[in-house]
């Protein structure tokens, strides 16, 4: 038991310790995060998402991501330039376009890969 | 034979005409059946208030608004005392309120131009007064509002006759559909193709019906505003560079735009969310 | 081992502290770095004058022109062209609309 705690307070520690030189930066922001910002991924002013509220109803909601994406490569694709695939969506290029950075097209994949 | 003959030659000078120009009455047709296709159960008419016809909930909150004392009423009485002040009355173009909301917008051939009421009343304010006037909210959106009431309950019927006419609405409708922005959407592509539908909790409004209740008093502006100060917030949010307020292209747009709401009435109930 | 591993920690830490020192726009080669600087910014002025002229800018681009030459002077090079040529690739992006915005039409 004795044990537990310590090696429990020794992990605490350490995350402490590798989060703090993020915490004295720019304040590194979550998948979820990126993906609920409104002026950043903004996806729930289109799409329903497990977790997030007053979702938007234009766009498919965010369901069953890896069946429907064996290819997580091929979801990333769609959020960097949906009009690969269907040049009339709605859907903003979000990378082509610039909207967000690469690091974050990784975040809300990521994120998203997990509904 | 004869007959077959004469069928594709008739098949033929249909699709000639429709490649070869412009066919107003054909596109309003498509435009306006969109609307029955994507909502079969709202009547026509009803597309007068916008949005609220397409959502049950957002409409008695609208009613409810309407049934009080509208927030707008206060502006669009001082805009008829300014049409009095500033003698607007006295320009021909302005003479007959409710025809000059009706005539508005058209293309003038001489000028080689789209005009609009907005455009006719700061011309005219000019004339009597020497002074400019804006184009996107106060006094332009009070006169433009209390005209446009005297004209409530007749049908907008935009006329799209001359050569210089059908190219100005041709730019408009070029204009209405194509991608524009950072985010690479189009005016259609939330007022056409999915109106109806939500972005967070706001349910996008049909194109068609949008100019019935112009200019328009917005709670999110806390006031009245023309036409073309919405266009403004449409290409913002867009992620685009908002174009002049009375630019010629927002004028071009505004002669198509108004064009497909043909038949719908003229509202004074000028409340949006 | 424990010597080698200090030296190696002592290493790493002195050069990142030697990274971070420099400021993050720290001009490595001030002369051809500057002129990288210039080409991008005359090509994102002209197509974004271009898009302008169009109808087709987009709502950032002029703040970000005007943000990326503030920065250049204040010695922030790096910086300055990182955001100029993203102007610039917002301006040939906005231009690439621009190419196909006449023929624009309904899907119906």
């Amino acid at each position: 038991m004795k044990k537990t705690i310590s090696s429990i307070s020794a992990v605490v520690t350490l995350a402490t310790l590798f989060m703090l030189p993020m915490e004295a930066g720019a304040k590194e922001m979550t998948g979820e995060e990126v993906t609920f910002g409104r002026k950043l991924g903004n996806c729930l002013a289109c799409h329903m998402i497990p977790g997030g509220n007053l979702p938007g109803n234009i766009g498919p909601p965010l369901l069953a991501m890896k069946a429907r994406f064996p290819d997580k490569a091929t979801l990333r694709a769609q959020i960097w330039d949906a009009t690969v695939k269907n040049p009339n969506t709605i859907m903003p290029p979000f990378g082509k376009h610039q909207a967000l950075t690469e690091k974050q097209i990784d975040q809300i994949t990521d994120f998203i890969y997990t509904k | 034979m004869k007959k077959l003959l004469t069928v594709v030659v008739g098949l033929g000078l249909v699709i000639g005409t429709a490649s070869a120009g412009t066919d107003v009455g054909a596109d309003i047709k498509a435009f306006q059946s969109h609307f029955k296709k994507q909502n079969p159960s709202v009547d026509f008419a009803d597309y007068t208030i916008g949005v609220y016809a397409l959502d049950e909930g957002s409409r008695e909150q609208f009613e409810e608004i309407l049934d009080g004392i509208p927030p707008y009423e206060e502006a669009v009485e001082r805009g008829g005392e300014e049409f009095e002040k500033f003698g607007l009355g006295k320009c021909a173009a302005l003479k007959d309120p409710a025809a000059a909301r009706l005539a508005h917008p058209y293309y003038d051939d001489a000028a080689g131009t789209v005009v609009t009421l907005e455009g006719t009343i700061r011309k005219c304010y000019t004339e009597q007064t020497g002074k400019k006037m804006g184009t996107m909210k106060g006094k332009i959106a009070r006169i433009s509002s209390w005209i446009s009431d005297q004209a409530a309950g007749e049908k907008i019927n935009v006329k799209v006759e001359s050569d210089g006419a059908k190219a100005a609405y041709e730019r408009g409708k070029a204009t209405f559909y194509a991608k524009r922005g950072q985010f690479n959407m189009s005016c259609a592509d939330c007022h056409v193709y999915n109106s109806g539908k939500k972005a967070r909790a706001d349910i996008l409004s049909p194109a068609l019906g949008h100019t019935s209740h112009v200019p328009m008093y917005r709670a999110k502006w806390g006031g009245i505003g023309t036409l073309h100060r919405r266009y403004g917030g449409c290409y913002k949010n867009m992620r685009a560079k908002p174009l002049m307020a009375q630019s010629s292209e927002y004028r071009d747009m505004e002669l198509f735009h108004q064009a497909m709401s043909n038949g719908i009435e003229i509202s004074a109930d000028r409340y949006r969310k | 081992m424990k010597k080698i591993l200090l030296t190696i920690l002592t290493v790493f830490a002195l050069s990142t502290q030697a990274f971070d020192f420099l400021p993050s726009s720290y001009n490595w080669n001030s002369g051809s770095s500057g002129d990288a600087f210039a080409a991008t910014l005359s090509a994102a002025e002209a197509d974004y004058a271009s898009a302008l002229a169009a109808s087709m800018a987009w709502r950032d681009t002029g703040a970000m022109i005007k943000e990326a030459k503030k920065l250049h002077k204040s010695g922030k090079v790096d910086a300055a062209t990182a955001l100029v040529k993203k102007a610039h690739t917002q301006a040939e992006n906005a231009l690439a609309q621009a190419a196909v915005a006449g023929s624009a039409g309904p899907l119906f």
